[in-house]
């Protein structure tokens, strides 16, 4: 048993219940590849597919994630669908799950992905020989719930900000992001232009650190897990692929807005992403409605063009 | 007296105005050619001299431009978006929108009250909707690029150019070169194709009437009409479009 609590299980998306993993005594460890080419990976995909996908994929076929004994995907976009195919056709670990996940969050949608979870905890629980117990679900739920996510491993290079904080004083205009995973070059870029980020909505920001704070999840006496674990994903500030939650985007954009007295804000949609194309409109139609400008900068996961990024974002600081 | 001197860096030309109170009264177009400082000081020398002027009676200079960065002596680097935008606002406070189609950059700008900058979209990382577009192709069509605008207006329809790239579109001008298509409908067509690039930008800021076209592009009475027919509006059009960004960051320049 000592042995098998080091296993790691990856995934990559924010719905992933990482809770269930860490309940049968295993290790959730969040794969962000580092940026770079990726001519390996462009072998399996159309050329206008997700960089962040292939820059996945490239780094599992050049044996740089550490190796996990199993990834966990969840069917969050059609490129990530793509991936877990290609995963499993290349045996790239012993063993890969898809999860799918509903687009919305109302109880019609909490009580049929309850069930899928518990059939996933079946699975997992059945491929590594070992039981499921309510009992560690709880306990796991309730780890999580306090402090940073915990990924279990100190070579994850993502940045997981917990430094969000509302107050936090600047006299720069004060900007939000918002993008799938933001590339580390826009942070250095925003603040060379003379503005402060003082909220990333990201799914490396605060879309996987804000879901502890459920709102309209059941409590743990006499229920069920799996459908608090439902709850406390589908209710947390939903991602642009929760197409038809789109109301709720909206609220937890303006909230977001007004906590951290939002100025202006930067759309970084990573190339070919169709979700980011149709989320963009729905956030720069609720900002600019509250008077804020958004700026929409294309680019990959590495980033963008220095030059022109640079120049967009300085007119960005003129206008605020 | 106060004089103060705007400075524009572009990819292509280096364009210098000297603004006294409030109105421009010389500026100076340079081809940038390796650019950086030198130009620009050559370009803002060329200017004062038409002015009359020493360098010791500017006040204050601001520099703007993909260069701006270049020039040390500037006082100040305001991006090339709202100096186009202050420039046009003084000539016609009243636009609402802005095109700009320089060399290497092409923009719509939406103004709102005051001149001031609501919304823009720029060209993304490639050349199409350029004047680098239209450069390269002047080359493949041996023509010289000042004649483009007028052979086109002689032609009664464009040749379909369908790449936007301007690598593919290159190689489609030359298939159609070899097929014997006139020059002017081929030159048309690319018209028609920048046109139709920008004018999507347009869609995307929102952009209303009244609209003011500036940068070298506006010089290209083809690019103009085809721009007009696909907005089905009339463009402002400055008489020295290219020297808007220089003229806006001299203006700038004054209310420091
Ligand atoms: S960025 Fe878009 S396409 Fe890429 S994984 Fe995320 S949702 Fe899917």
């Amino acid at each position: 048993m000592g042995e098998a609590r080091k296993e790691l299980i990856g995934w990559f998306c924010s719905y992933t219940p990482v809770e269930l993993i860490r309940a049968l005594g295993l290790t959730p460890l969040r794969l962000l590849p580092p940026p770079g080419k990726t001519p390996r990976a462009d072998a399996y995909f159309t050329g206008n597919l997700c960089p962040y996908v292939k820059a996945i994929l490239e780094t599992a076929l050049a044996g740089e994630f550490p190796a996990p004994a199993g990834i966990l995907f969840v069917a969050s976009c059609n490129a990530m669908i793509h991936l877990s195919n290609i995963w499993r056709s290349l045996k790239l670990t012993p063993r890969v799950w898809i999860l799918d996940v509903p687009r919305r969050a109302d109880s019609l949608a909490v009580n049929y992905w309850a069930r899928r979870l518990k059939e996933l905890g079946g699975e997992l629980s059945a491929s590594f020989s070992r039981p499921l117990e309510e009992e560690a679900l709880w306990r796991a739920l309730e780890e999580e719930s306090h402090g940073p996510r915990q990924d279990g491993s100190r070579g994850e290079r993502g940045r997981e900000r917990n430094g969000l904080s509302p107050g936090r004083k600047t006299s720069r205009p004060r900007l939000l992001l918002v993008g799938s995973v933001l590339p580390d070059v826009l942070r250095d870029m925003v603040e060379e232009a003379g503005m402060s980020v003082v909220y990333e909505d990201a799914c490396n920001g605060g879309r996987l650190v804000g879901e502890r704070n459920v709102t309209g999840a059941g409590e743990r006496s006499g229920g069920d897990p799996y459908l608090y674990l439902a709850q406390r994903y589908l209710y947390k500030p939903p991602c642009p692929r929760m197409v038809a939650d789109r109301d709720r985007r909206r609220i937890y954009l303006r909230e977001v807005v007004k906590t951290y007295e939002v100025q202006g804000a930067v759309y970084h949609a990573m190339k070919f992403c169709d979700l980011a194309m149709v989320d963009f409109t729905l956030v720069k139609d609720e900002l600019e409605g509250m008077g804020i400008p958004v700026l929409k900068l294309e680019g990959d996961y590495a980033g963008g063009n220095r030059g022109q990024w640079a120049t967009r974002l300085e007119a960005l600081r003129e206008m605020l | 007296m106060t004089v103060t001197a705007g400075l524009d860096l572009g990819s292509l030309s280096t364009k210098a105005a000297i603004v006294r109170e409030g109105q421009l009264i010389s500026f100076a177009v340079l081809p940038t050619g390796r650019g950086g400082a030198p130009v620009a000081e050559r370009a803002l020398e060329e200017a004062l001299a038409r002015a009359g002027l020493e360098r010791s009676e500017v006040r204050s200079i601001v520099a703007t431009g993909y260069g701006r960065i270049s020039v040390p002596f500037a006082h100040r680097r305001v991006t090339e978006i709202t100096c186009h935008a202050r420039g046009v606002y003084h000539l016609w406070p009243d636009t609402a929108t802005v095109i700009d189609i320089g060399g290497q950059d092409s923009k719509v700008i939406r103004l709102g009250p005051g001149g001031k900058v609501m919304d823009f979209v720029m060209n993304e990382k490639c050349a199409a909707g350029t004047g680098r577009f239209l450069e390269v192709m002047a080359r493949a069509l041996e023509v010289d690029i000042e004649e483009m605008g007028e052979l086109s207006l002689k032609a009664r329809r464009g040749a379909a150019i369908s790449n936007t790239c301007t690598v593919f579109a290159e190689s489609e001008v030359v298939s159609l070169l070899a097929e014997g298509r006139p020059v002017e409908e081929i030159i048309r067509g690319l018209h028609e194709a920048v046109a139709e690039r920008v004018a999507s930008m347009a869609e995307r800021v929102g952009w209303q009437e009244p609209v003011a076209m500036t940068g070298g592009v506006a010089k290209n009475l083809g690019v103009v009409r085809s721009l007009e027919e696909r907005l089905a509006t009339s463009l402002r059009l400055p008489e020295e479009p290219q020297i808007m960004g220089a003229l806006g960051a001299a203006l700038l320049a004054a209310e420091t």
